[in-house]
């Protein structure tokens, strides 16, 4: 039964019309309207016990009650912002303030903490604190990813609600009694469970903080933009945080930081670890020149690689024949660069094999939660066009044999490094052996070495486009940054790449509003 | 993860094993079983911890947070003997401080140390339900008596001697006296003795009365909630739904934790007439319809643990309790089930969060205990005095028992007094009695001295002048001064009394106290110490005592439960009616201030 | 909309205005007025009445430049008692300086109750517009721009960064070209 009856109240003389059940703070933030809390958090519960959501009733007993503990009732009248209100809003934010340690100068959080937000929003008062404050545990690293400072926690249970009831791994607990309370791990237990970053999102404050973000940057120069993980199939909405104001921090590296982005259909409010710590290839490694290498290694235009490899190909396929040609792809490859990738490859090229398989170097890790074993997030936009289907992935193994056979002289690599799934020595001497190799990716790898053309393409940070999830779900990712050097994105070279093949059409080919491949 | 030597020897084990059968869910052994690892090895450590989260079945994390929460379980090891002496408001006024000086003496170490040779430890606890006995001394969970100073290196030195006296129960004459009756007759705590003088006949008539019928009497009665919240008893029992509407278990309980300065009519109740109690919780079952009721006795009864073990083995043997009672084809079986030193498990909620095996956070309805309590089943928490009402309640009919009180509350209730008074201890009296009655019934003010003010219902309720102590004693008439009945644990306290001393010995127990679930209760509570304590020590600042009021009126009312609201109400009502005791602490500091300019 | 046209009058220079030999006059009158006033002032002085002081004119750079007592200058890195900066690198400098000019990288510090310093702390004096929200906006007070040091030009433009020991006082701030050795902390 779907339908629940529709309940009317009026919060601040609005009125919202909600479905019975829902609790005030859930009516208020429909209308817009926010109320101050730390312990409430949609994906975890609400445990009232942070007392800073109070909301006045008008005409109850009790007129101040907390708006996370209080099911909206028909014709209930609340104010979120009356002087009363206001008032228990206010004191209770100084409770939490009482033995809070005034490490905003060096705490991570700071421009990001509610205890700084509700105080300039609700607070602004004088201390009344005259005493030493209650002095615990700092800088204890919980796990590789976690960081945490007893001091600045203000015992929201939050972190603990979400390893006992998200990841059921229940490494942290709240131990103690009254105010020498600490959050802390159980006994010889560490958080390293696969979620662990999750809680630095979810604290308020900063006693739960990134190791790996530690110190890198302010939160206030950092510029976010919406974005899917290509990390695995489950395609994760998130935000990335990235750094262009202020270069010399973050160690010159653009991206800081990803965040998850709620998403209730596909992630809730969570992401897993590798997708979360994956960006630091983002700013390394990466290709920005245009480069022939073999045989002799020169710099060149856009123009002129593109017209040297639609060369390379044409003479070789006439010599050699085009059976020989092979590509090799992978689910990396966004929707707009899938069809320009079918349109040349498949269409004009008439390409036969091709590798596109995620086995072996793009299986990992799975469970029953987020992480989907297959580790490139667009498999699924291939599938659409054919490629899993009616056109079938060549394995390493085969790709290997045809090289050493001399079946195949001719290899065009688009984002993925070959050495991950032959180790080095192998990949080295079979890619030797080619006489054509093109390597197109943001990153050089290790095949990028031994590549005839090198091109140089955009990372999914530096482009927009669509991923479409294990599931069907085709997701936008917008564009963080401007792209490395001469890098582009895939599409655009795929599509200038077959503008040398079409004798009479115009010399750089139009993008097709591929977005939506459902 | 057995690695190595096992944590426990094989004997060990099948004691700790046998804890995860003897209640409905294995959890609920988690404690008894916590218990039984600090006995043995004088601490609990992460290796047990481990051991007992796989025998139990629950995460490492919450063995680990009832081991760190509980003041009785410690992460290092206590001496063989540990020896406690109360600090609570009678104590301290009775003492206490000179009794820990001699025992630091006599021992060597001072509180929260252990002797070199691992015999002793010594702690400052927390109120024992002994404030008649003040100072009171306890060892090994077994109440000793009063230390006085003598005492305290006798009970060293002798150890295992029991110096407790016997407390007065009154007043005489006993008319109005309905509970506490036969108390005094010899062998009343045995069944034998409890039958002589009508035991069990009022079981009898309630299994022909049937439980429509009961619960009608007690209506009937206004009786109310004897263990601090004054709720009509009838009015509760009404809650649980029928068994109908909700099959399948329901449970009482007995709330036997009485942990609240001032009040130790539960001990005294049950050391007298425990088949008193047993009889009462085997009628409130007969109501609620349940087979399986609990008594959770705190753990500093240890004594008193064993006299209710040893009338319930009685009872049952008599075939009073446990199946087919009497013949009826009822039945309800009643274990014993102890608290681990926290004040907070005497909240009803908290008392199941521990007896469910888990730190005593209190819950916050809806959903209440009566439809959703122990393990989600319909519950009903009563205190030990309000279940041993019940039959001479029912002996007398609900009417009766109505009209011996106020319009709203019925019967007698047993009122515990300590502090600067001759007498010391239980006396019963109608409900709405004077308070000037019941003092004088315990001797007046001690030494003659003059009375500077009185804590009507233990040391949660706002206190009261002098000029006060005329008001009725039932829960509406104190509401109407702005305090409340509470358990009826009366503190006297006469003219040499500092209210601020006063107001920082509970506060510091509120503060000790504190679960910390809420952040006003547990910031709050500390904080109003650390103040207390620098006005005590001519400290204070002209903003502490406005600062006090407004901390205080943001968190009564504000907090998740009714210790929370104490911790903001003490304070107020000792500032408002004893400006001066305050006032003194911020003008030394003052005067300090203008001589150093 | 109609426009609203106003007649401005403008008044016709007058012979005395065109020629402006007159304001010639007028500016040498000035001069020389305060040549005498002055001269005169001297002689009196000299002579012992008491009148108003003449006006003197420094021999700057020999003489030292007259500042006023709160005059922002030169920015100088405050210390602990133990020696120890007292900047905690939370970059609310970094941050609220209009010129950009502030360079800081944090990293850890031993201590547990302080955490954070900085590594590195660079300004570009050829920047900096000496506005002082630096020393406003640090919650430590680590930073004054009371060094008392208005003599910053350099012959290049890296010279005019000053490195967190040379604001420390530690190091004597030399030109890049005549370093044997690289400073302590890091270079920008």
């Amino acid at each position: 039964m779907s339908d629940k009856k529709m309940i009317s109240l009026t919060i601040d003389g609005k009125p919202v019309s909600v479905p019975e059940g829902t609790l005030v703070i859930e009516a208020a933030r429909q209308l817009g309207i926010k109320i101050p809390h730390y312990c409430y958090h949609r994906g975890l519960g609400n445990p009232g016990n942070c007392r800073i959501c109070a909301c006045e009733v008008e005409g109850a007993p009790k007129p101040i009650q907390m708006s996370c503990r209080t099911i909206a009732a028909e014709g209930m009248k609340i104010h979120t912002s009356s002087p009363n209100a206001r008032r228990f809003q206010s004191s209770s934010l100084e409770f939490h303030l009482d033995n809070h340690p005034l490490d905003c100068p060096v705490c991570d959080q700071s421009g990001e903490c509610k205890l700084q937000d509700y105080y300039m929003q609700y607070g602004l008062y004088e201390s009344a604190v005259r005493e030493d404050k209650l002095h615990k545990g700092k800088r204890i690293p919980i796990g590789p990813h976690v960081m945490l400072d007893q001091e600045r926690c203000i015992l929201c249970t939050r972190c603990t609600r979400f390893t006992a009831e998200v990841t059921k791994t229940h490494e942290l607990g709240v131990f103690g009694r009254g105010h020498r309370e600490v959050v802390d791990l159980a006994p010889g237990r560490a958080l390293d469970n696969a979620y662990s970053g999750n809680v630095v999102d979810i604290c308020p404050v900063g006693a739960l903080t990134d190791r790996d973000f530690r110190f890198k940057v302010r939160v206030w120069y950092l510029d976010e933009t919406e974005s899917i993980c290509p990390g695995c199939s489950r395609g994760c909405s998130i935000y990335v945080h990235t750094n262009t104001k202020r270069p010399w921090h973050n160690e010159g590296r653009r991206v800081a930081r990803l965040k998850p982005r709620e998403n209730p259909e596909v992630n809730g409010f969570w992401i897993c670890d590798e997708g979360r710590y994956g960006h630091k290839n983002l700013d390394e490694h990466r290709l920005g020149r245009v480069m022939r290498l073999k045989p002799r290694p020169e710099d060149l235009s856009w123009s002129a690689v593109l017209d040297e490899v639609a060369r390379e190909i044409k003479e070789g396929s006439a010599a050699k024949g085009a059976e020989g040609l092979a590509v090799v792809a992978s689910g990396m490859l966004s929707n707009e660069d899938w069809a320009s990738f079918n349109e040349l490859f498949v269409r004009t090229l008439k390409i036969k094999r091709f590798l596109f398989g995620p086995e072996p170097d793009q299986i990992g890790a799975e469970d029953d939660f987020l992480r989907r074993k297959e580790k490139a997030p667009n498999l699924r936009g291939g599938l659409e066009l054919g490629f899993g289907r009616e056109i079938k992935s060549l394995s390493w193994d085969e790709l290997a044999k045809s090289i050493e056979s001399g079946q195949t002289w001719g290899l065009y690599v688009v984002e993925r490094d070959p050495a991950r799934a032959w180790g080095t020595a192998r990949a080295k001497a079979l890619l030797e052996r080619l006489d054509f190799l093109s390597f197109q990716s943001p990153f050089k790898g290790e095949a990028g070495d031994w590549a005839h053309y090198r091109l140089p393409a955009t990372a999914y940070v530096e482009e927009e486009g669509h991923f479409t999830n294990f599931e069907g779900k085709a997701q936008k990712y917008s564009k963080a940054l401007e792209p490395l050097g001469l890098a582009r994105p895939d599409w655009q070279i795929f599509d200038d790449l077959r503008s040398r093949f079409m004798e009479g059409e115009g010399s750089s080919g139009r993008r097709e509003k591929a977005g939506a491949l459902a | 993860m057995s690695q190595g030597k096992p944590v426990f020897s094989a004997a060990e084990e099948k004691t700790l094993k046998g804890w995860t059968t003897r209640f409905p869910y294995p959890a609920m052994g988690l404690i008894e079983a916590l218990r039984q690892v600090q006995e043995w090895r004088r601490h609990i450590g992460p290796a047990e911890e481990s051991r007992l989260a796989e025998m139990f079945e629950v995460p490492l994390r919450r063995v680990h947070e009832v081991a760190t929460f509980f003041p009785l379980f410690t992460q290092k090891p206590t001496g063989r003997r540990r020896i406690g002496i109360c600090r609570g408001l009678s104590c301290e006024l009775g003492g206490s401080d000179k009794a820990v000086r001699a025992l630091k003496e006599k021992l060597g170490v001072g509180p929260g140390e252990t002797t070199p040779d691992g015999e002793w430890s010594f702690e400052e606890m927390e109120c024992l339900g002994a404030c008649e006995m003040a100072p009171a001394a306890i060892v090994n969970e077994e109440l000793v008596g009063a230390a006085s100073e003598e005492t305290a290196r006798r009970i060293v030195s002798d150890p295992g001697k029991d110096f407790r006296t016997k407390t007065p129960v009154g007043p005489e004459p006993k008319e109005h006296r309905l509970l506490t009756k036969h108390f005094g007759e010899p062998g009343l705590e045995t069944l034998e003795g409890y039958r002589k003088v009508g035991g069990y006949e009022t079981l009898k008539k309630a299994i022909e009365m049937g439980p429509a019928k009961i619960a009608e009497e007690v209506k009937k009665s206004n009786l109310r909630g004897l263990g601090g919240a004054g709720f009509p008893t009838g009015m509760k029992w009404g809650t649980v739904p029928a068994k109908e509407k909700m099959p399948g278990p329901r449970y009482v309980v007995v709330n036997s934790d009485e942990s609240e300065p001032g009040c130790f009519k539960d001990r005294v109740l049950i050391e007298n007439c425990p088949h008193g109690l047993i009889e009462g919780l085997l009628i409130a079952s007969l109501v609620i319809g349940s087979e399986d009721s609990f008594i959770f006795i705190r753990g500093e009864y240890k004594r008193q643990h064993l006299i209710l073990e040893k009338a319930l083995a009685e009872a049952e043997k008599a075939g009073l309790m446990g199946r087919n009672i009497l013949g009826s084809g009822l039945s309800c079986a009643i274990r014993l089930t102890r608290g681990a030193g926290a004040y907070i498990s005497g909240l009803d909620t908290a008392l199941l969060e521990t007896m469910e095996g888990k730190k005593a956070w209190p819950r916050q309805p809806p959903p209440f205990p009566t439809t959703h309590g122990l393990m989600n089943r319909p519950t009903v928490v009563n205190n030990v005095e309000t279940l041993m009402m019940l039959p001479p309640l029912l002996g007398i009919g609900g009417e009766a028992f109505a009209a011996m009180g106020t319009a709203k509350c019925g019967g007698t209730a047993v009122y515990s007094i300590s502090g600067h008074v001759e007498k010391p201890g239980v006396y019963e009296f109608p409900m709405g009695t004077p308070l000037r009655r019941i003092i004088e019934a315990a001797g007046g003010v001690r030494g003659g001295r003059k009375l500077k003010a009185v804590i009507p219902g233990g040391a949660s309720t706002p206190v009261l002048t002098a000029s006060e102590i005329d008001v009725a004693m039932d829960f509406d008439s104190l509401r109407g001064v702005g305090s409340f009945l509470g358990a009826g644990g009366i503190m006297v306290l006469d003219e040499t009394v500092n209210m601020a001393l006063a107001a920082r010995n509970i506060e510091r127990f509120l503060a000790h106290e504190s679960c910390g679930q809420c952040t006003p209760c547990r910031e709050g509570s500390e904080w109003t110490v650390r103040i207390l304590e620098r006005i005590l020590e001519g400290q204070g600042c002209p903003e502490d005592i406005p600062n006090l009021n407004r901390t205080g009126e943001n968190i009564t009312g504000k907090v998740i439960c009714a210790l929370g609201d104490t911790v903001g109400s003490v304070t107020r009502a000792m500032m408002k009616k004893f400006p001066e005791d305050f006032k003194a602490g911020v003008a030394a500091a003052n005067e300090k201030a203008g001589a150093a300019a | 909309m109609a426009m609203t046209v106003r007649p401005v009058e403008r008044p016709a220079r007058t012979l005395k205005e065109q020629i402006f030999l007159w304001e010639v006059w007028i500016g040498l009158v000035v001069t020389f007025r305060h040549l005498f006033v002055n001269l005169a002032r001297h002689v009196l002085r000299a002579l012992g009445l008491n009148v108003e002081p003449g006006a003197v004119t420094i021999q700057y750079p020999e003489d030292p430049a007259v500042l006023g007592k709160r005059a922002r200058t030169r920015h100088r890195l405050l210390k602990r008692e133990d020696g120890s900066p007292r900047c905690t690198s939370c970059l609310l400098c970094e941050t609220i300086c209009p010129a950009k000019c502030i360079h800081i990288t944090p990293e850890e510090s031993p201590d547990p109750r302080i955490e954070k310093r900085a590594k590195t702390f660079d300004i570009d004096i050829g920047l900096c517009i000496f506005c002082g929200d630096c020393v406003e906006a640090c919650p430590v007070d680590a930073i004054h721009m009371d060094a008392n040091n208005v003599e910053l030009s350099s012959y290049t433009r890296e010279d005019m960064i000053w490195t967190m020991p040379e604001l420390l006082g530690d190091v004597p701030k030399l030109p890049r070209a005549l370093r044997a050795t690289r400073p302590a902390s890091g270079v920008s």
